[in-house]
């Protein structure tokens, strides 16, 4: 599916807002306003919000787990 | 010498198992204390009842309302105050799984941001006679905050039903539903100028807004919403209580920003979206809502315009079954 971004963050559909992001890119917030016939009318609201890290700095952009830190922790936990 | 290797292996191999659930533990506890501290949460809820009469599944009632809740950091939840009143409720657990996501029997039911300031999530209750669908929004308290920390152009996009008390089968019914975007002015000093109503420009006059010092929106000192620490983003519930009809809306509002592209919709994203179908009604010549949902899907932003769902409600997304509206 397709979606479009301005450069006030504002997300739009045929040139009309519907939504927005902030300016970090972490969370969105858009409506759908569909009239599929004039008997029928859908009107939604999505927040949408980016996924972080499984443990704060534990996996990089590729998605690998650091094993230090892991180790680190096991470490940290046999020392007790 | 073999006993002795086998010994090692086992030791090992013990070691290895115990590691793995002391870790996973920690995981678990380090998961659940992105969220911690005193959030404030808006809700939009409604259920849907099958009406006997028109042998048709209606949406019959719906609600908002403001919890103030404290988390612990460590998997409890305690409920302060619902509508800023004294609320009583027994602790509740949480659980937060890998990156940030709430489940709930294994399904993902909403998200944490990575620096726990928002939560969203959805909750649906298929009871014998009604199904409740719950959209929550939670943005964390801070400290410092004024009606200055809302300043600037904001686009906020609000979904709303209105109920309507019947009088013929003295009963509630769900009528109307919408969704709009408004382009708003927060003056940061209590006033809020609509700009624009769903991309054209629009005419209302100014309204009030309070921001109190921990970011909570008031009306009337009544909490109704609450802004984020740095005043980029906030929710409120309003409703326009008439003796006849009763307007329930939640409100999302994010701050405008400079220089942005679709290269800030990057990465996988969880969104929860909660949504109402409304029909005419050919027989009593009007509309009325008669379907509620809510889900939750896992997407893809490529960064380039190109948004692929990976997941509904944690199950791989097949086209034919359901779309994005």
């Amino acid at each position: 599916m397709p979606y479009s971004v301005n450069e006030n963050g504002i997300m739009t559909e045929n040139g009309v807002p519907i939504g927005i992001v902030t300016s970090d890119g972490n969370i969105f917030s858009f409506i759908g306003s569909t009239d599929d016939s004039s008997l029928e009318k859908d009107l939604v609201i999505h927040l949408g919000v980016r996924i972080s890290n499984r443990i704060t700095g534990d996996i990089n952009s590729d998605g690998i787990v650091n094993i230090t830190d892991v180790l680190m922790m096991l470490k940290n936990l046999t020392e007790k | 010498m073999v006993m002795k290797r086998r010994n090692l292996i086992q030791l090992l191999f013990f070691i290895l198992i115990i590691s793995f659930f002391i870790f996973n533990d920690i995981c678990l506890a380090m998961f659940n204390a992105k969220l911690k501290g005193t959030y404030l949460m808006t809700t939009i809820g409604s259920f849907e009842i099958y009406n006997y009469n028109t042998q048709n599944v209606e949406v019959a009632d719906s609600w908002e309302d403001t919890y103030l809740l404290s988390f612990d950091g460590e998997g409890e939840i305690t409920f302060l105050e619902n509508n800023g009143k004294p609320f009583s409720h027994p602790p509740m657990p949480y659980s937060l799984g890998e990156h940030g996501i709430i489940s709930e029997n294994n399904v993902p039911i909403g998200i944490v941001s990575s620096d726990g300031s928002l939560f969203s999530y959805i909750s649906t209750d298929y009871g014998p006679s009604r199904d409740d669908l719950v959209i929550h929004i939670g943005l964390k308290t801070s400290s410092g905050m004024s009606n200055a920390s809302l300043q600037g152009t904001y686009l906020m996009t609000p979904v709303g039903t209105k109920e309507f008390y019947n009088q013929n089968f003295d009963d509630e019914e769900v009528v109307d539903a919408w969704a709009d975007t408004y382009l708003l002015s927060l003056d940061g000093n209590g006033r809020i100028t609509i700009l624009e109503e769903n991309g054209k420009p629009a005419s209302y006059p100014q309204m009030p807004y309070k921001v109190n010092e921990n970011g909570i929106m008031t009306e009337n000192d009544v909490p109704i919403g609450i802004v984020n620490f740095d005043g980029s983003l906030f929710s409120f519930v309003g409703s326009d209580d008439g003796q006849l009809e009763d307007d329930l809306v939640i409100h999302i509002g994010i701050k405008t920003s400079y220089n942005m592209s679709n290269a800030n919709l990057k990465g996988t994203y969880l969104m929860t979206t909660v949504g109402y179908k409304e029909i005419y009604n050919h027989n009593t010549q009007d509309d009325e809502v008669v379907d509620s949902w809510e889900d939750t899907y896992l997407l893809s932003f490529d960064g380039e315009g190109e948004i692929t769902i990976l997941e509904n409600n944690g199950k791989p997304f097949l086209i034919r079954q359901c779309h994005i509206q």
